[in-house]
């Protein structure tokens, strides 16, 4: 386990650490960044071994040396400095304290060396690959024996750093490295939930905080054993649910923006159902940090001696789009970068082959079956979210949180592919759900957990309304309260 | 309520991942993959062709697995020049390497 740290601290959190700063600054949150930026790093370095040539040390050394000269370049032509408004270093220790602790219980089960099916099949040979080099890993992935070759390679690739660290000698190293991964989803999970109520009282901060570190326990609970034994599933369930809570949740913020571009970054490097999530999340952001109403409101209100000028019109809304492609494209490069170039390469995908025997009909009342099975949070959250939407909505507005929506807006759209992936894809379907389904459905599980969770503080924090400080209350900060 | 039942649910399957009967069994499971991954590379040739029949279930997944980088695993044995298999026996705490021509 020490040797597993070593290397998510100086493997990937070190080189991550300058970028994180920059994006956070000194956020608590910086902590479970720096090592998500780090396992990005490595998952493109593993794109340019498979598609160029060398190896993944060597790809990795150049792209960490580049970002951190381009982070630093930057930060020296803009002089940014560490903003005032960061919290102060007591409450920075406090809130990591709280957030490390609660892995701790969960962690304690890595006592027995676990390894998922999965793990074996899958991930440790792809990771054995990675670590043997471009010509290794062209020729294992394209051998016909090997399973589920286009899966992305983030999971792969931190493994393999791991392996460039302490040599191939013991493999299970490398699945430590994805249960640490974990952690640090989830971790980054929990401060945004601390986020919620971090401009609140001391008592609504402190509430917020115990809740995130309860939602993190939550969070493994969801995925039980698949949390600890080197599956991938919670990766990046947890990493897209970090970007519903940054990116849709959390005020509208460049850091709040970049953090949840980052954590979508990562969900759609490790695996395939994670790409299809990013893509749902990055188009739900984009809509609510450009909505489409924008170039209209912005044409109607600032420039209404324009509202007659076509070319103008024109330019705007040409420039609007592109923002909003850009929004969603940049972010999703590395992931679309992976499959397309898995296509190039003619990595086989085992879900959508031969044509299905059984109709999508047939499928239907199974997969239903199957996804609602492990929905059942989903009705106490129902009932949450109208109550808090009747009671609590002006709560959330004040405090410039994203509208309640937008969560569930994910967790439905990301529900919908799904079930069209269980009903058009070419495995049987019972055997398909009995392998999959628990750890398919662990990311709208877990976001309707956060939902719960975020409700609470917000509730919680109106019921402390009466203290003096800004926060989770009925009256605008600025303006007078109300009687 | 929720969230606490969920938390509750969560140290259950920890405890049971930490009881003394899960541990035990993983640990001897990791010994013997650490042993059939060593025996690969002592029984094998670098770069040998070899099949692993797939009805073998997980234990040929873990074959695959541990013959990664060294050996190169072929979809049929008339082309494979060489047939693995994990067998019950005493070198690897419980269970043996078999290596044998095609």
């Amino acid at each position: 386990m020490i040797r597993a740290l070593v290397v998510l601290i100086v493997g990937l959190a070190l080189p991550g650490a300058l970028p994180a700063l920059a994006v956070v600054r000194r956020s608590p949150v910086i902590i479970f960044l720096a090592p998500f930026i780090g396992a990005t790093m490595a998952a493109v370095a593993a794109e340019l071994e498979l598609g160029t040539n060398g190896s993944l040390v060597m790809w990795y050394v150049i792209i960490a040396v580049a970002t951190n000269m381009a982070v630093a370049a930057w930060w020296l032509v803009t002089r940014s400095s560490l903003g005032r408004d960061d919290p102060p270093w007591t409450w920075f220790t406090f809130t990591a304290v709280v957030m490390l602790g609660a892995m701790i219980v969960p962690l304690t089960g890595l006592r027995a060396p676990m390894l998922g099916y999965d793990v074996s099949a899958i991930w440790l040979p792809h990771t054995l690959m990675v670590s043997g080099g471009h010509q290794a890993m062209l020729s294992g992935l394209q051998n016909v024996t090997t399973a589920n070759p286009d899966y992305p390679p983030l999971v792969p690739a931190a493994g393999a750093l791991a392996f460039a660290f302490f040599g191939r000698g013991d493999l299970y190293i490398a699945e430590l490295i994805t249960v640490l991964l974990n952690a640090c989803a989830l971790g980054i999970v929990g401060m945004g939930i601390a986020a919620v109520g971090s401009k609140g009282s001391l008592r609504l901060r402190l509430i917020a905080i115990v809740v995130a570190g309860t939602m993190c326990m939550v969070g493994f609970a969801v995925a039980g054993d698949y949390a600890v034994d080197g599956y991938t599933d919670l990766l990046w369930s947890a990493a897209a649910l970090g970007a519903v809570i940054w990116g849709l949740v959390l005020p509208r913020s460049n850091r709040a923006f970049i953090t949840a571009w980052i954590c979508v970054a990562v969900a759609s490097l490790t695996k395939n159902e994670g790409l299809t999530a990013a893509l749902i999340v990055l188009v739900l952001i984009t809509l609510r940090y450009r909505p489409l109403a924008l170039v209209r409101f912005r044409r109607s209100t600032r420039h209404p001696e324009n509202r007659d000028n076509t070319d103008v019109r024109t330019s705007m809304t040409i420039r609007g789009w592109a923002e909003r492609a850009a929004f969603i494209l940049v972010p999703a490069l590395p992931g679309l970068a992976w499959d397309g170039l898995a296509r190039e390469v003619g990595l086989k995908n085992a879900f959508f082959g031969a044509p299905s025997t059984e109709s999508p009909g047939a499928r239907f009342g199974p997969a239903i079956d199957g996804i609602t099975s492990h929905l059942l949070v989903l009705p106490i959250a129902v009932a949450v979210f109208v109550a808090g939407s009747a009671l609590l909505r002006r709560d959330r507005e004040l405090n410039a949180l994203g509208h309640a929506a937008w969560l569930w807006m994910a967790c439905l759209l990301y529900l919908s592919a799904l079930l069209a992936t269980y009903l058009f894809g070419s495995l049987e379907i019972h055997w398909w759900l009995r392998n999959s389904v628990d750890r398919t459905t662990i990311f709208p599980q877990i976001a309707l957990y956060t939902d719960l969770s975020i409700w609470l503080v917000i509730g919680l924090g109106t019921t402390s309304r009466g203290d003096a400080a800004p926060g989770i209350s009925r009256t605008r900060p600025g303006s007078p309260g109300r009687a | 309520m929720t969230l606490a039942l969920a938390v509750h649910h969560g140290m259950e399957i920890t405890a049971a991942e930490r009881s003394p009967a899960s541990v035990s069994t993983w640990k001897t499971f990791d010994r013997q993959q650490e042993c059939i991954y060593h025996a690969i590379r002592t029984d094998l040739p670098k770069g040998a062709s070899i099949y692993i029949d797939p009805n073998g279930g997980y234990a040929a997944q873990i074959l695959a697995e541990l013959s990664t980088l060294w050996a190169v695993p072929q979809p049929a044995p008339t082309s494979a020049g060489w047939k693995i298999s994990e067998v019950p026996g005493i070198a690897c705490s419980g269970v043996s390497l078999k290596v044998s021509r095609t």
